[in-house]
């Protein structure tokens, strides 16, 4: 009885969070405010509920007959969005991880060799 | 040079504005499990405590919370954990339920760099603050003998004890690492990890409700540690 009411609750909470997002029929998949809003911002910025819309949002459009070549240079261009920013160590991070790369040869190499 | 001052500070306005908008502050959450190896002579020299098995002796569980305050740099909290529980087979006791957990809380920082659009290398180094917890689900009655023959194990004379409690032990140390990053999504990517941990734990600092008492020897000085993360970015 007590798993019923706790599945209940949990059932409407769900409901109350993603109700609009998770059940609604989407009109116009392949229009959807939130392709351009994403294409734009990328998805990291989004909120969760975003996400799961989204990923509705690229299925129904998919199964509409959409490309999925949209959809992947959606991702491409987040992934080198990233890659651009990230590719160099900037300032003090550099010397950051050489000094962790030190500290596992000192480990790994150095104190193996001591201890034997 | 009033007019002056007012100029650096709407300049400042500007860039520390500008740099707010530009920067993106990620905050992702991770879980995941670790692998090490230590020593547990306090317990395995013993054969009142459950059984040494892989789940609880070279098993850690994971869970950590990181964010970028720096372009290729993170902050965070990160927990591993080994548990370990059954019952414990004391002669002249009420055969209680045993309960250990040793927790290895990290505050990372880690720098990183993508090698290409996917995949990432990461550098870590972080400080520990470790604590061991053990626990005894007796019975009322008995609760006082089974705690005794616990203490006495590790030599400790008898402990008065008001209620049931948990003894504990908290220790410093040091971690560093060294991982890949894959990003199956986004948002979304897988992280293996290897490194060391240094503990300096010592069975002379456990502590039983405002008693100094003795604990488990633990051989958990130097470790080396392998984890596998899924690391999920919130924003």
């Amino acid at each position: 009885m007590t798993y019923f009411r706790i599945t209940i609750v949990i059932f409407v909470l769900m409901s109350s969070l993603f109700a609009e997002h998770m059940f609604s029929k989407i009109q116009n998949p392949c229009d959807d405010p939130i392709i351009s809003k994403v294409r734009k911002n990328g998805m990291v910025p989004m909120s969760l509920k975003e996400r799961i819309y989204f990923i509705r949002v690229k299925r129904a459009c998919l199964n509409a007959g959409g490309s999925e070549e949209v959809f992947a240079q959606i991702e491409l261009k987040e992934y080198n969005r990233d890659f651009g920013k990230a590719r160099e160590m900037s300032s003090w991070t550099s010397t950051f991880s050489y000094s962790v790369i030190v500290a596992l040869f000192y480990y790994f190499v150095l104190g193996h060799m001591a201890d034997v | 040079m009033k007019h002056q001052i007012k100029s650096y500070i709407l300049f400042a306005g500007i860039f520390l504005a500008s740099a707010s908008v530009m920067a993106q502050p990620k905050l992702a959450i991770e879980i995941g499990a670790g692998l090490y190896e230590p020593v547990l002579s306090g317990f395995d020299d013993n054969n009142q405590f459950p059984v040494a098995k892989f789940w609880n002796r070279n098993l850690l569980t994971n869970y950590g919370i990181y964010y970028q305050f720096f372009y290729n740099a993170r902050i965070g909290y990160s927990s591993y954990t080994s548990w370990a529980g059954g019952e414990l087979n004391n002669e002249g006791g009420s055969r209680p339920i045993f309960f250990r957990s040793i927790s290895y809380r990290m505050f990372p920082i880690e720098t990183y760099f993508r090698y290409k659009p996917k995949i990432e290398f990461n550098f870590t180094l972080t400080p520990i603050w470790g604590r061991s917890k053990i626990q005894l689900n007796t019975r009322l009655n008995d609760s006082g003998d089974d705690w005794d023959i616990l203490l006495g194990i590790y030599g400790n004379n008898s402990v008065d004890l008001a209620t049931m409690g948990s003894m504990k032990s908290d220790w410093l140390g040091y971690s560093g690492q060294l991982g890949i990053r894959y990003y199956i999504k986004p948002y979304l990517g897988l992280d293996f990890k290897f490194g060391f941990m240094n503990n300096y734990y010592s069975e002379k600092k456990w502590r039983l409700q405002g008693n100094k008492i003795l604990g488990p020897v633990y051989e958990i000085s130097k470790l080396p540690i392998f984890a596998f993360k899924i690391v999920y970015g919130l924003k």
